[in-house]
């Protein structure tokens, strides 16, 4: 039976020592107040005051080294890797600075050069314990699990309380199948801290698999309460309480785990069944489709993964791993099998549009333009392609270089219903109304079903002052073919052109709500929220 | 008082001395069994070449002993080795020891054969024979004078397809038996798909997801020798599945027998019996559809048996290596519990490839314990980087009462600790000395055969059964023994673990009793009879209306049921 541990991070930022002693209006000072902005948890401030004092003193090592823990916190790593990266060419003995360094390189999956900088940190200072337990827990995700244990180990010579590392190292006996040592090292953890979760949960979680469950259910749920987001010990305590068919409380911690994490199988399964138990058919029901709906996936995932592994030098398997999961959202590890598709056959043209088509989602347009342009290398006749490039030029705002691609793809496919509508949408970014208007009807002729551009012809009515309510009606149908929140914020400008700013504000709201990140659905929904009745 | 607790402290130490003398010796060399499984080989790792094939311990002279049946495969594309591969059957003289009647018998069935049962379809008073292959299966009925005709083709359940377990029951209550035949999946020795670590060139055989299933099939009795194909109508039919274990059992008590179906890949399937020729397929809701973790496992051998004595049917199904086997409890009201991890069972079963299994009571202590025939389907696991081994010890749990499992094969002789790739399993008191002994497949080698010494020191009750019309083992009945106040219950299957049948007759352990309070017995259609004043450590025969007797003694008188209610 597998064992799902949980590692505890582990990583901290670590606060830059630095002296200050100036007051006033200058670096110095706005980078204390800066450290007390952000002691106080205001990050905002903090960063205001860090700014300051980089616009002032630009080479600031302290400033870059504080800016950039803070945008690691703030989860904005290339903005932390740049400042980390200056701090550290200012003041290369700036321990901290190299420690958050090799944590964000760690969490973007560039182990290799995490690991390096923690062996670096390492040599300069063999006596910390902190770089051997970084270097450690880089070692464990990448499930070099040998290799961690040895870290751990000279990271305990160090620090021989340390309750992490204990807990870590076990996790890592765990994974080799040696749960008799984890069970050990789990224990001392729990004598060094008592309040580790991480080793109440995982020794809670190694009793049950051995039946052991009285004694294991008070260690999850001490973990639950010491972590109430610790999923697996709350999963695991669920298991236990069906143990004793305490079926109310268990449904308890399963719906809460479905919650945490919708696609947990098993969270799914044993929710149904604890709902059939207590004849909640109807919810039993609705989460038994949602289990047989993971578990397809699953499964098919499973199928792929083990192709991959039956032929490791296959670009196709991979290629086909990587449609997989992209087919299922998972866009991650679609990136990482269409990549490694490309290292074993850099000419492989489907890999390279599938990772421009994927960077472009992700805002990476520049990427995305790259990809494509070696696949249109590999296929210069395909129009399919030269649009998609064109997409990329466009999202760059090269309107010329999208024109010429889309133009392009027209005199291979005249009658290419998206190479129209991108016409359609340079025109419309040059306000050329007709000839945008011109093109999305065109783009509508070859492909009614377009429903890009019916909301591309829908903003351009918008924009020509034409009726909104035929704008409406565009917008409508193209949500109606596919439910994407660009849709609904194009249909909350028709309501608000209309005046109807309630329906705007449901429409523009909804849009929010199916993808908070966009800053431009934020906007629309904040202009029909609080424009005055004469706009 | 004083001297019930010294009878008591006496069979306690009785008992305990007998769990320590306890041994399966393997007497297979002395027992007149000489039989190797044939996979057919050839290096071309055709798909159906790592199932093996299964036992059927079943009494068909009428001798009051369990004969052994032993299923082959045969010769594939490719195949040097002997080519007469066959089934064989072995007669057995009383004392355990065998001698091949196959060619007397003609049921020296050439397919590549997979599974067989028994039962008695014709209610002619004796027990006949199907067997499954990959290809038409055969029915031989038992011509009553030590001889079968296979009238599979007549009878309407030669079944073309890839048949693997199958099992009679009577779920319809009209007093004959239908049989339920599991399929696994769509292959043609024609299109036999190369899968393996390409690069390395290392070949084996292929997952199961990687075919179509085959639907099961019931066929339902006529009363005239032959059979219908009722699947579709009762509701059975379903492609998803890949079957290779079935076994009946009345789960909810309702008298209508249901059906449970171990799926390679896929869901298992509980069928309901809702009672009026057609059944509902409620696994997951149930709780017996999936493991734990709602992982579709690779289900291979079933059981029933109620292994806690509460007079519901638990259950037990093996499954692939890093699955544990899974076990259910019966909580009533249609609903089971997995019990896999809180029974101490799963972390046991998790690096074995379980098949057959069996809930059986070994030790005569009164309580059902459980059987798990181990074995890997991969014989070159290191080239293919894989951990385990082909070869791999079957596990043997003795109950210990409290929810609570024990792994004893160790403390109970060699002849257990023996890693083989084992298949099919059979259970029954060979040598009837009032234990129970069993004989085991393997797959590409010799069966084995383990007898029992040292069970017997307990003490016991073996009884076989005959319904009123006649039908010999009187498949579907219930019957529960009480014994000191307590009850046990059995239920006669036929068909069950993995491809085999154990034998058709019920044996009881009783402890340190030495007669039984009460005997009831629940006959399929509902007639209820008891009986009383019945011995301990004694072989009877149960027929339905009359009454019971001394197993062996035809002329004796029956004695009558103390009580019965219809």
């Amino acid at each position: 039976m597998i064992v799902s541990c949980r590692v505890v991070a582990g990583w901290v930022l670590l606060p830059v020592a630095i002296a200050v002693t100036a007051v006033g209006q200058t670096p110095a000072q706005y980078y204390e107040l800066a450290v007390q902005a952000r002691s106080g948890g205001d990050a905002a401030q903090a960063l205001g005051h860090l700014r300051m004092a980089l616009d002032l003193r630009p080479d600031f090592p302290a400033a870059h080294a504080e800016i950039g823990a803070l945008y690691l916190s703030l989860g904005r790593p290339e903005d932390a890797e740049r400042h980390l990266q200056r701090a550290r060419s200012a003041d290369p003995s700036l321990v901290g600075v190299a420690m958050n360094l090799a944590r964000l390189f760690a969490r973007s999956d560039r182990h290799a050069d995490a690991l390096a900088l923690y062996r670096e940190t390492t040599a300069g200072h063999p006596d910390m314990s902190g770089p051997h337990l970084g270097a450690a827990f880089t070692l464990q995700a990448l499930g070099r699990y040998a290799d961690a244990i040895r870290s751990y180990a000279r990271a305990l010579e160090l620090a021989p309380e340390s309750a992490a590392a204990m807990a870590n190292m076990a996790s890592c006996h765990e994974a080799l199948g040696d749960d008799d040592e984890a069970i050990g090292l789990y224990l001392r953890a729990l004598e060094a801290d008592g309040d580790s979760s991480m080793a109440h949960g995982n020794l809670g979680a190694i009793y049950r698999n051995r039946g052991m469950v009285d004694e294991s259910r008070p260690l999850l749920a001490r973990a639950v309460e010491l972590d109430p987001s610790f999923t697996m010990a709350r999963y695991r305590l669920a298991l236990t309480l069906i143990d004793t068919r305490d079926f109310d409380a268990a449904v308890g911690h399963l719906e809460r785990v479905v919650a945490e994490q919708p696609d947990h199988i098993g969270g799914r399964y044993n929710l149904a069944r604890g709902y059939f138990r207590l004849r909640r058919v109807e919810e039993g029901r609705r989460e038994m489709s949602a289990y047989r709906r993971l578990n397809a996936i699953a499964v098919e995932l499973e199928e792929r993964e083990a192709a991959v592994v039956m032929r490791p030098s296959s670009a196709l398997k991979q290629y086909e791993l990587g449609m997989a999961y992209e087919k299922h959202g998972r866009h991650g590890p679609a990136r990482g099998a269409y990549t490694r598709a490309l290292e074993l056959d850099e000419d492989y043209a489907d890999a390279h549009y599938r990772l421009g088509v994927l960077a472009l989602r992700t805002g990476s347009a520049e990427e995305s333009e790259t990809h494509h342009r070696r696949a249109l290398a590999l296929a210069p006749e395909s129009v399919g392609l030269r649009v998609a490039l064109a997409g990329a030029l466009l999202a760059q705002d090269d309107l010329a270089g999208a024109l010429a691609e889309y133009t392009h793809a027209l005199t291979l496919d005249g009658r290419n219903a998206t190479a129209l509508a991108g016409v359609g949408a340079v025109s419309y970014r040059r306000e050329e109304w007709p000839v945008a208007e011109r093109h999305y009807r065109a783009a509508l002729d070859a492909d009614p079903q377009a429903h890009w551009a019916m909301d591309g012809l829908a903003r351009t009515r918008l924009a020509r002052g034409g009726d909104p309510e035929e704008a409406l009606e565009l917008a409508k149908s193209a949500y109606g073919l596919v439910a994407a929140p660009r849709y609904l914020e194009t249909a909350a400008l028709a309501y608000f052109a209309m005046g109807d700013r309630a329906s705007a504000r449901i429409a523009a709201s909804t849009a929010v709500r199916m993808d908070p990140e966009n800053d431009a659905y934020r906007r629309t929904l904040a202009r029909v929220t609080t424009a005055g009745p004469d706009e | 008082m004083r001297q019930t607790v010294v009878t008591l402290v006496a069979g306690l130490l009785a008992g305990a001395c007998a769990a320590q003398a306890l041994e399966f010796v393997d007497i297979t060399g002395d027992s007149g069994v000489a039989f190797t499984h044939v996979d057919g080989r050839s290096g071309e790792r055709y798909f159906l070449e790592t199932l093996g094939s299964g036992v059927a311990l079943f009494d068909y002279d009428g001798d009051a002993d369990p004969d052994v049946y032993l299923v082959n495969g045969a010769a594939l594309p490719g195949f040097t080795g002997e080519p007469n591969a066959r089934n064989r059957l072995y007669r057995n003289d009383g004392a355990g020891r065998f001698s091949d009647v196959t060619d007397a018998a003609g049921v020296g069935d050439e397919g590549y054969g997979h599974g067989a049962c028994a039962a008695d379809y014709d209610n002619d008073g004796d027990l006949d024979l199907y067997v499954t292959n990959f290809g038409a299966n055969a029915l031989y009925r038992n011509d009553g004078d030590g001889t079968f005709t296979n009238v599979a083709v007549a009878a309407g359940v030669s079944e073309p397809g890839w048949s693997t377990s199958a099992a009679f029951a009577d779920p319809d209550l009209d007093g004959d038996l239908d049989l339920y035949v599991t399929s696994y999946i769509e292959f043609a020795l024609d299109d036999n798909p190369w899968c393996g670590l390409r690069e390395k060139g290392v070949r084996a055989y292929c997952a199961p997801d990687q075919f179509t299933g085959q639907p099961d099939a019931l066929y339902r009795n006529n009363g005239d020798g032959t059979f219908t194909d009722a699947t579709r109508a009762s509701g059975l039919f379903n492609p998803r599945g890949k079957g290779l274990g079935v076994a009946w059992s009345d789960y909810d008590l309702d008298g209508w027998p249901d059906i449970y179906v171990a799926n390679d890949s896929t869901e298992n399937f509980l069928f309901h019996n809702l009672g009026d020729g057609t059944f509902e397929e409620v696994g997951f809701m149930a709780g017996v559809a999936l493991g734990e973790n709602g992982d579709m496992e690779n289900g291979m051998g079933v059981a029933w048996g109620d292994y806690d004595n509460d007079g519901l049917p638990d259950l037990t199904v093996t499954n692939y290596a890093d699955q544990t086997n899974s076990l259910y409890h019966n909580d009533g009201d249609g609903f089971f519990a997995d019990i896999t991890v809180a029974s101490k069972t799963g972390y046991v079963t998790g690096p074995h490839l379980g098949w057959s299994t069996a809930f059986v009571d070994y030790d005569n202590d009164g309580d059902l314990d459980l059987y798990a025939a181990n074995g890997h389907l991969h014989d070159n696991l290191a080239e293919l980087d894989q951990a385990g081994t082909y070869g791999q010890r079957d596990l043997l749990f003795r109950n210990d009462r409290d929810g609570v499992w024990t792994d004893v094969a160790d403390s109970h002789g060699a002849a257990l600790m023996a890693e083989d790739v084992s298949r099919g399993a059979a259970f029954g008191d060979i040598d009837l000395d009032g234990d129970v002994d069993m004989v085991v497949t393997t797959s590409n080698g010799p069966a084995r055969v383990l007898r029992n010494d040292g069970g017997s020191s307990r003490s016991w009750l073996a009884m076989t059964l005959r319904s009123a019309n006649g039908q010999a083992g009187a498949v579907g009945a219930r019957v529960g023994v009480t014994t000191d106040g307590d009850s046990q219950w059995r239920e006669v299957v036929s068909g069950s673990g993995y491809l085999s049948q154990s034998d058709i007759g019920l044996h009881f352990g009783l402890g340190v009793a030495e007669s039984v309070d009460r005997v009831r017995v629940s006959w399929p259609g509902g007639a209820t009879e008891e009986h009383v004043d019945i011995p301990a450590r004694a072989r009877i025969v149960v027929q339905e209306s009359k009454g019971w007797r001394a197993a062996g003694q035809p002329h004796s008188p029956w004695q009558a049921p103390s009580s019965t209610e219809r």
